[in-house]
């Protein structure tokens, strides 16, 4: 099989990679750049684990191929901290105690921080539905919207 | 996911001359929220796959002369954010609104809800209420067809491999109607239809309706116009009563549709709610008392 | 004490993982990558009953970048896994016993590629008839899952004269109560990475139960088990689920057989189909009480689906039916359970372990009792709740931390608000 040649903004910084066509998106980002806050929880774009920031929105990059982010820019958790300098949510999710397990924490984080990129002061509903594609099996559901409350008070 | 060749076209022209090249073993994605998941589980498999999400010029919304046309490309959120959709076409806006989830409404299509048939699509069951149009196009031409018609095929649509659905298009609902549209589903968010009512009703000076387009989705393999509902709407006051009237009738008439399906006593009696809920919004957008809130 | 001993002692306090977490840098089973690891993946049956005529490999094995193939006559050790009856084997030898059975691994170089020799792989199965229910499971013709009967468990709880108080009592309700088979969805797939260097099975996985996974790797390797280590990683999520051996013995014996690093993920999908789930109970219950509201008696007779392997099923059955009285003083107790094998999945343990199936049934019985007495439902339960000095019907006398009434009165209040 024929590799395809991608390149895309990840975090910040122009990359370019040969990589096999069927490949999904989740796959190359863990695989091919080790951003293995990536997670895969269903496979099938219901539980939002494998969340990233495609163009400044929330999108399932287990459903999409490598292919289809050629020229996008796309952030995941790992592009999130500055300098060794935690995102507002990051350091909210640890103070409101919204992370059990862990394994949801990425893409709820990135969901809640395209929300925010969007619209810095969404109502408690605008946030449920934001996190809406975002399950946590631990369901420590009222601790996350509390972390993103929090953080938009900051 | 087996092997393919992938394509990303960047123009309408190269997608259509890829299909022709390609149209014996050819997957077509647009958001790819369904068919990136057949292929990874090895259920569908094609030699070459067109990613025709790069075409910028098939995503778009614009009205002219009176009729509402939207680029294949369009996702659920462009719709849902599209301020004229959102003001004056409500049963679409309500179809985009509560596809899946955020990250599902940020990837899909449109044109890929209508083009790829699930019997749980969403806007298919608008899309018929507002009785619109699909454009389809190939190298070879481009056809039109109401979506009706689109969806006549047993089992499949009317599209052939080497064409792409670019555009659909419909009246722009006038001052005189309005249309709503209500899912129900086991809970709010990523949720598969169970029930989809969409509407559109017009009435003339005297608050009579002049007009009705009544489609059931989700319970028939295809969305379902309901002409004995139409009949019995024009003619008849747009009131709170003429609407309780016709409940027993949709109970009556999912029954006929599945009536054998082991879901069939929850819808007959469900589609009772979901009816009325959708009157209400439509009781609201005409300022009529018994609407909602 | 001074200030410096409270910094931690009655405060809030992160927890120590959360950083971690936040950043992305908790590495969870599938995260693990080890120079030459290859991956696994395993041949399931699609049938639930059957033994198996000829299973043929061959051209899988053919396949460039597969590792090896392997069945049940490759594994050194014992064939048997389980948390209480070892009744469940790491691979298929006598015959499979429910869909989704573990027939044969392969190891090879990429995930596309173990895919691509499943695929390629052949098998030819007689058919045994299936038993999807408890009631034919307990039939003396039917087919025998295991051995020679398929009740894997019972259990007999009597306490009082139930007949004589039966016979006092002014109201007696009798009603059966169904429930369900339920998956735990933990939110990530089971997963795991085992390595095999200087003749130490390191096993990296997610699970809520690594010493027992350690017995079982041990046993079905036929190593001692000062050789097998078992990692658990950071871990999405069990509530139960977790607690069964998963991909350990699978990946352990690929990475001892061909001496190198072998990852297996499973899908959702897979994960759904083998891991345990919650029982699904009948239970048949009588219940009398006096016309002041005191319950007397209750009786009820249970049978459970553990379905092909018994997993926490001896446990469950036990919490079941020392439960089946709910929060209430009742003198005269008899309770009879049986659970049994059938070909479906297995139901092992889930959050609560029983108690919840029980306490849908004398819920149930509570309502009809004040359905029939015309008594506030909640004026019945706080008649009979328990409290400090109630002898259950086991024996145990309760002496502290009996808060059922509160937590009911504050439930009521709530509710009161709310609706």
């Amino acid at each position: 099989m024929e590799k395809i040649r991608v390149s895309f903004n990840l975090n910040n910084e122009d990359v370019t990679i040969e990589t096999f066509p069927n490949k999904r998106v989740v796959d190359m980002l863990r695989e091919d750049f080790g951003c293995t806050s990536v997670k895969e929880g269903c496979g099938e774009g219901e539980c939002g684990a494998c969340t990233v920031i495609r163009n400044g929105e929330p999108v399932t990059s287990c459903t999409m191929l490598a292919g289809q982010v050629a020229g996008d820019r796309i952030v995941t958790l790992e592009g999130l901290s500055k300098n060794g300098e935690l995102d507002i949510l990051q350091k909210t999710f640890m103070e409101a105690g919204a992370v059990q397990c862990g394994f949801c924490t990425p893409g709820m984080i990135l969901s809640a921080k395209a929300l925010l990129m969007k619209n810095p002061h969404p109502t408690r509903e605008e946030i449920r539905r934001a996190l809406s594609g975002n399950l946590c099996r631990c369901t420590g559901y009222t601790k996350i919207i509390k972390a993103v409350e929090m953080a938009i008070e900051e | 996911m087996k092997e393919f060749s992938f394509f990303s076209p960047g123009t309408l022209d190269e997608a259509l001359s890829l299909l022709s090249q390609h149209k014996d073993s050819v997957s077509v994605i647009a958001g790819g929220t369904d068919i990136v998941l057949e292929l990874n589980e090895r259920a569908h498999t094609a030699q070459a796959v067109v990613d025709i999400s790069k075409i910028k010029d098939l995503r778009y919304v614009k009205v002219v002369d009176g009729v509402v046309r939207i680029g294949a490309l369009s996702t659920f959120t462009d719709l849902e954010n599209d301020p004229y959709i959102r003001d004056h076409v409500k049963s679409l806006y309500s179809a985009c609104y509560y596809v899946g989830s955020p990250q599902i409404r940020n990837l899909g299509t449109i044109g890929g809800n209508v083009a790829n048939a699930s019997v749980a699509g969403d806007t298919p069951t608008a899309l018929i209420s507002l009785d619109a149009t699909v454009v389809l196009r190939s190298a070879a031409g481009k056809r039109e067809m109401k979506i009706t018609d689109f969806y006549s095929g047993a089992g499949k649509t009317q599209l052939e491999k080497d064409e792409l659905l670019t555009e659909i298009y419909f009246d722009a609902p006038t001052e005189n109607m309005a249309t709503a549209y209500t899912k129900l589903g086991k809970r709010k968010a990523l949720v598969i239809v169970v029930i989809g009512l969409a509407v559109l009703l017009e009435r003339d000076c005297n608050n009579i309706c002049s007009k009705a387009q009544v489609v059931i989705g989700a319970v028939a393999r295809y969305p379902k116009r309901l002409p004995s509902i139409e009949h019995y709407l024009v003619g008849k006051p747009i009131t709170k009563e003429t609407f309780e009237g016709c409940r027993d009738m949709f109970s009556q008439i999912v029954y006929d549709m599945i009536p054998t399906r082991a879901s069939v006593g929850y819808k007959k009696e469900s589609v009772k709610g979901v009816a009325n809920k959708t009157f209400n919004s439509i009781l609201k957008d005409f300022s009529l008392s018994g609407g909602e809130e | 004490m001074s200030d410096r001993d409270f910094t931690v002692i009655g405060q809030s306090v992160i927890r120590k993982e959360a950083l971690s977490k936040v950043l992305g840098e908790a590495k969870f089973a599938a995260d693990y990558k080890f120079d030459g690891m290859l991956y696994g993946g395993v041949f399931r049956s699609t049938v639930p009953h059957a033994a198996i005529k000829r299973f043929d490999a061959s051209k899988a094995l053919a396949l460039p970048g597969v590792a090896c193939v392997l069945t049940a006559k490759d594994i050194p050790g014992k064939n048997k896994t389980g948390i209480i009856i070892k009744d469940e084997p790491c691979l298929v030898d006598d015959k499979v016993r429910r869909v989704g059975d573990a027939i044969a691994l392969v190891a090879a170089d990429t995930p596309e590629r173990v895919h691509e020799a499943l695929d390629l792989m052949e098998i030819e199965y007689d058919l045994l008839e299936p038993i999807f229910t408890i009631e034919r499971a307990l039939e003396e013709d039917s087919p025998k899952i295991h051995g020679t009967t398929n009740i894997h468990a019972k259990k007999h709880l009597e306490c009082g004269d139930v007949d004589a108080a039966f016979a006092k009592c002014d109201v007696i309700v009798e009603n059966t109560y169904s429930t369900q088979m339920l998956s735990h969805m933990f939110i990530e797939p089971d997963a795991g990475v085992a390595t095999y260097k200087d003749k130490i099975i390191t096993v990296y996985a997610s699970t809520q139960n690594p010493h027992y996974d350690r017995s079982d790797v041990a046993g079905v390797l036929g190593l001692p088990s000062n050789r097998v280590r078992i990692v658990q990683v950071t871990t999405g999520g069990g509530f139960g689920g977790k607690l069964d051996i998963s991909v350990q013995c699978h990946i352990a014996l690929l990475a001892y057989h061909i001496g190198k690093p072998v990852k297996m993920v499973r899908s959702r999908t897979e994960s759904t189909i083998v891991s345990a789930k919650r029982h699904p109970m009948t239970m048949r219950a009588k219940t009398g009480a006096t016309k002041d509201g005191k319950i007397q008696a209750v009786e009820v007779f249970m049978t459970g689906d553990t379905g092909a392997y018994a997993s926490y099923g001896p446990a469950v059955i036990t919490r079941a039916v020392v439960h089946c009285m709910g929060p209430y003083e009742v003198p005269n107790v008899r309770v009879d359970a049986v659970f049994v094998y059938t070909n479906n999945p297995m139901s092992g343990a889930m959050r609560g372990f029983g108690v919840p199936q029980a306490a849908y049934c004398h819920e149930g019985q509570m309502n009809a009792i004040a359905k029939e007495l015309k008594m506030d439902p909640i004026e019945l339960r706080l008649l009979n709740a328990h409290r400090i000095g109630t002898t259950i019907a086991t024996g145990q006398v309760l002496t502290d931390s009996v808060g059922f009434k509160e937590t009911l009165l504050a439930a009521a209040a709530k509710a009161k608000e709310v609706m």
